[in-house]
């Protein structure tokens, strides 16, 4: 329940705190330009940043990294929506309507699309944040095993959604990509596809993966062309067009309420949150308008679904962190240093006992989100004018920095030869309708999988048991069996209505 | 059999796949064949085999399937028509290029080289601008952010 006097002791905290407002723009300005630069990530600067946090109070130091999560949540969406070019795992969904607007030359209503998506889904997460925080970490903590895997397997099915048709060829995208995420050595210890080689016993580098397989398979792409858009006249900048596409949001309020709410939602579910919460929204988004074939087409539907939900799947993923003391993403293992660096332990009993700077944070992260709105529109109008950048001059700074963004995350040349090897894998699955965005869920959640996989074996006394007796596992495994169920119908529709095609046009869907 | 190049190549991609889903399933089991370790492994295994296997017997079944790109190839120019595969080479040189003659240099080279392959002819340009963007990035990589790279001309 909510403790009001424990609310107006957090605002009263807040607003004596003028150092906050200062790092708070700083952290967004941050968070925007590393989310926005593709090879380099959220998790990059808060680590970068985290010594920083030594020399602020502990509150200061949270609003800080949290406003680089938040900045960074929308900065992904911009290099999605100019280039077709993830900068964030998170951003997958909004490339798919962001960029073909972009060709459209409506770039301007996209990315204020995108930031008003951002800005209100942000202040969802937090608020139902404030307003559930203690019933939804009692339900996290129900989540077993099973499940975990049970949702991993929703989030890899729900790509064959989206695949309009080729099913069969996500799921085996998605294999690979699970497979592949297993090379390296296992949690028992054991050496598997790893050559011998020392750079191969962690595994693959997913996030060089990611960088390689979506953006240099795409930048090649568009060394075809001149100018991301290619019709002179549509290049314009517009700060009006820009806000009106930010206020067009109203025209999306169910999708903006219920992308909203998924985010928030699955964000809580520790490792898969934000990477699949763009995904389900989309996904969903499109199974439920009147016009699905609109999608991947340049729909704005689809570009709020996706922001909405990955910007409040921040506020999901504190829950975790500031509930339970565990972190569910790389950004917030980097917050819970900074809580250990100021000797503070998340969990149960900080809620409990300084329900004030927990009151704080929340508070403080609800005023981020208007900031993000306005320090994002300046950001946007100056980032904009890189479509009248001739791409002669863009390409090569963006390809050098995914390379040494690459190398800065392993510290040596596996990064980029990772990067090299997965962007001529994503050139050839993208040849022949290959769902890439299934290769790199598979990768991001294959380990993650297996470990649930295996402790759901071994609570279930060496059976599967537990899977098919818990309720929850149950509901998991029928909305299993439905995704399955609806892939192939739309796989059945898609060739009834369409018995002509032989090759399948690309779906922008399918990246 | 309508064996066009689009058509070989997705067998060949389909190849690569399921080779690849044999021999590092050969790996998992020859390292350790107990049901924890191939656990995950053996069903993801056997579900991508299958369905590659049905994929290439729908191909064969269906000789008109997949016998052009879904992409019309655009062969106007030689950017157009080469492009992709001369930018995928150039990446591949760049990267392998790092510690041989210097993030410094190599960032340098392959921008110069980008800049041409898309059609820039102003030298002085072209120099001036790669300097730039095949130093700045590699400065900041040592400097502010702290990460040691090999070079040849920054210290």
């Amino acid at each position: 329940m909510l403790d009001l006097a424990a609310i107006w002791d957090a605002f009263g905290m807040l607003f004596a705190m003028p150092m906050a407002w200062v790092v708070v723009p700083l952290g967004l300005l941050i968070g925007l330009v590393f989310g926005a630069v593709p090879g380099l990530s959220v998790p990059i600067a808060m680590a970068v940043f985290l010594p920083m946090t030594l020399y602020m109070e502990f509150t200061e130091a949270i609003l800080f990294l949290t406003a680089i999560f938040t900045g960074g949540g929308f900065g992904g969406s911009i290099p999605a929506i100019l280039m077709n070019v993830p900068g964030t795992s998170a951003a997958i969904a909004t490339c798919f309507d962001g960029h073909p607007m972009v060709r459209r030359g409506e770039h301007n209503r996209a990315l204020g699309l995108a930031l008003g998506a951002s800005t209100v889904g942000t202040a969802v997460g937090y608020l139902l944040l404030f307003l559930v925080l203690e019933p939804i970490s009692g339900f996290v903590l129900r989540l077993g095993p099973s499940e975990l895997f049970l949702v991993a397997v929703i989030g890899l099915l729900l790509i064959g959604l989206m695949t309009d048709g080729r099913f069969a060829r996500a799921v085996v995208a998605g294999c690979i990509g699970v497979l592949l995420s297993l090379i390296g050595m296992s949690s028992a210890g054991i050496e598997r596809g790893t050559f011998g080689s020392i750079y191969l016993l962690d595994g693959i580098d997913a996030n060089a993966a990611i960088i390689g397989i979506f953006a240099a398979s795409e930048l090649f792409r568009l060394v075809k062309h001149d100018y991301l858009v290619e019709a002179q006249d549509k290049r314009s900048v517009s700060i009006r067009e820009i806000a009106r596409g930010f206020a067009d949001i109203r025209h999306n309020l169910p999708t903006l309420g219920r992308g909203s709410l998924l985010g928030a939602g699955l964000g809580v579910i520790p490792g898969i949150g934000s990477s699949i919460a763009n995904l389900v929204s989309y996904t969903i988004t499109k199974q439920l308008s009147k016009e699905p074939e609109s999608f991947g087409k340049g729909n704005p539907n689809g570009v709020v679904a996706a922001e909405s939900a990955n910007s409040s799947s921040e506020g999901g993923s504190m829950v975790g962190l500031l509930a339970l003391g565990i972190p569910s993403s790389a950004a917030t293992a980097i917050m819970l240093s900074a809580f250990s660096m100021h000797n503070i332990t998340g969990g149960p009993r900080f809620i409990s006992d300084q329900k004030d700077v927990v009151y704080a944070i929340i508070a403080g992260n609800l005023i981020q989100a208007v900031m993000l709105g306005i320090i994002g529109l300046l950001f946007i109008r100056m980032i904009v004018y890189l479509v009248r950048v001739p791409l002669s001059y863009l390409l090569p700074p963006i390809v050098i920095c995914t390379v040494l963004g690459s190398y800065a995350l392993t510290s040596s040349l596996s990064g980029p030869v990772t990067l090299v090897a997965f962007s001529f894998l994503g050139v050839v699955l993208k040849r022949y309708n290959y769902s890439v965005v299934a290769t790199v869920i598979g990768l991001l959640l294959g380990l993650m999988m297996e470990g649930n996989l295996v402790r759901t074996w071994q609570l279930g006394g060496s059976s599967l048991s537990p899977m098919f007796t818990r309720p929850v596992s149950l509901v998991l495994i029928a909305l299993i069996v439905a995704s399955v169920a609806l892939a192939l119908w739309v796989t059945a529709r898609r060739k009834s209505s369409q018995p002509f095609r032989q090759t399948g046009e690309p779906h922008r869907g399918d990246a | 059999m309508n064996l066009t190049a689009n058509r070989a190549g997705h067998f060949g991609l389909l190849a690569l796949l399921a080779g690849f889903t044999l021999w590092f399933t050969a790996s998992a089991w020859e390292a350790d064949a107990t049901l924890v370790n191939m656990i995950l492994i053996g069903p993801v295994a056997f579900l991508a085999l299958g369905l590659i296997a049905a994929i290439g017997i729908g191909l064969l079944l269906n000789p008109e399937r997949d016998a052009e790109p879904a992409e019309p190839a655009e062969t106007d120019t030689f950017r157009e028509r080469w492009g992709v595969a001369i930018g995928c080479l150039a990446l591949a040189l760049y990267v392998l290029s790092l510690e041989t003659i210097g993030f410094d240099v190599a960032g340098v080279i392959f921008c110069a080289a980008c800049m041409v392959l898309m059609g820039r002819r102003n030298w002085l340009v072209i120099a001036a601008y790669s300097l730039f963007v095949g130093l700045a990035p590699v400065w900041i990589l040592e400097g502010p952010m702290g990460i040691p790279v090999h070079t040849l001309i920054l210290e």
